[in-house]
């Protein structure tokens, strides 16, 4: 079956190089906004879960809408705010389900732009990325079973530092970007996520229009491939490891993009190629995003 | 009585030819025209950033108008008339939306300089 998506990521792969920009969907990139410039995006994304290595049967649902606002405090240094709001469910064969929502942690990131090299037609460039993310979101909900576990509560509760670089490589026809990140977990209510390290390949083709207008700005369609790479420690409660939990996720996620001066509308479907969890946990069985973007 | 109607013709032919002078030198009537640069961009890849150039150009004092040409890399910018256009503010609107500027092309000689 892998070997099957593969292939057929590989032709879709092909067909992109076949035909002749664009902006990654669930990668970062290293470009930055202009100074002064205000972009907003919302997002909706579903990932549902239901391979239980166990026999309880257990599927798992998660709905996440975050809000984003970038601005460009100069052409190079700029800030993001991302205010999420979750929905969580977990149902199960012979226990009632289990799940909450609303208020998420909130991120506030800080971009910083390092390298330019900008060409005709084109640029390369490469950030630097910091920031925090804030316990805003409810981490001590219980319902009639008592305290919900951790990955169901809507926040972690803690203070968690993020770095990371992002690179991007854009031209007229064609765009590639990179980016790392790294998130340091930390302990609240004896309870400590793994740290998370995420790794994120994009390439994306202009399909529409098929030759550029010799004056002016059009509007535009792009495929997108992705590789997006999700590896996490073990827990820890109560300083000891928690045995299902962490693990190594590689989806592959085709996607398409319409690009517009003002707006950008676009969705990505992330299938999981690769899926290395620790323990009995609940493998991913897709995830489906879809989200617009205005700048002012 | 025939001496002052020759004064007379004298008077309202230097009259007319001054007139004329003037009329030559500072034509009545005639519009100043507008100023056009013709900007070569480095970097400019797509619809989404090059809205970042419209909004910085903007901002410069005289504006007009602009086409940006994504394909060739340029901006036509149009300038009011009369109004001193100094290129550093050009340079410092292509950089403030991430840009390069490769150069810039006067099309009216008559830019103020």
């Amino acid at each position: 079956m892998q070997m099957k998506i593969l292939s057929l990521a590989f032709i879709f792969v092909l067909i992109l190089t076949k035909i002749t920009n664009a902006l990654p969907i669930n990668s970062d990139l290293g470009l930055t906004p202009y100074k002064g410039e205000t972009i907003l995006r919302t997002q909706t994304r579903y990932t549902l879960k239901t391979d239980d290595p166990t026999d309880k049967n257990r599927e798992s649902e998660v709905f996440v809408i975050p809000f984003v606002g970038v601005y460009g405090f100069t052409a190079k240094a700029s800030m993001l705010v991302k205010i999420p709001i979750v929905h969580k469910e977990l149902r199960s064969q012979n226990e009632s389900n289990r799940g909450d929502h609303g208020l998420g942690d909130i991120t506030v990131l800080g971009k910083y732009r390092i390298h330019t090299k900008n060409f005709k037609g084109g640029t390369s460039r490469l950030s630097l990325i910091g920031g925090l993310e804030l316990p805003t979101g409810e981490d001590n909900e219980t319902d009639s079973m008592g305290k919900l576990p951790p990955p169901l509560q809507l926040g972690s509760g803690s203070v968690d530092g993020i770095v990371g670089a992002a690179y991007t490589y854009q031209t007229l026809g064609h765009e590639f970007d990179s980016d790392l990140r790294y998130i340091f977990n930390q302990e609240a209510n004896d309870f400590e996520f793994g740290d998370i390290f995420r790794y994120n390949f994009s390439y994306q083709k202009r399909i529409l229009p098929v030759t550029l207008p010799d004056k002016g700005v059009y509007s535009q369609w792009n495929a997108l491939l992705e590789l997006n790479g999700v590896y996490a420690n073990r827990a820890e409660s109560l300083r000891s490891e928690v045995a299902s939990s962490g693990g190594h996720t590689l989806f592959l996620s085709p996607g398409i993009q319409y690009v517009g001066p003002r707006l950008v509308y676009e969705s990505s479907f992330q299938y999981p190629i690769l899926q290395d969890l620790n323990g009995d946990q609940l493998e991913t069985d897709f995830v489906l995003a879809l989200s617009v973007r205005y700048q002012f | 009585m025939n001496g002052i109607l020759i004064m007379k013709t004298k008077v309202s032919l230097l009259l007319v030819l001054s007139l004329m002078f003037f009329t030559f030198l500072f034509p009545v009537g005639a519009e100043e025209q507008n100023q056009k640069a013709i900007i070569k961009v480095e970097g400019l890849y797509c619809p989404f950033c090059s809205y970042g150039l419209e909004k910085q150009v903007k901002k410069i004092k005289g504006f007009q108008s602009v086409q940006i040409n994504i394909k060739e890399g340029t901006a036509e910018i149009e300038f009011k008339p009369g109004v001193k256009i100094q290129e550093k503010a050009i340079l410092t609107a292509v950089e403030d939306a991430g840009f390069d500027l490769d150069g810039v092309q006067w099309l009216k000689e008559d830019r103020e300089k």
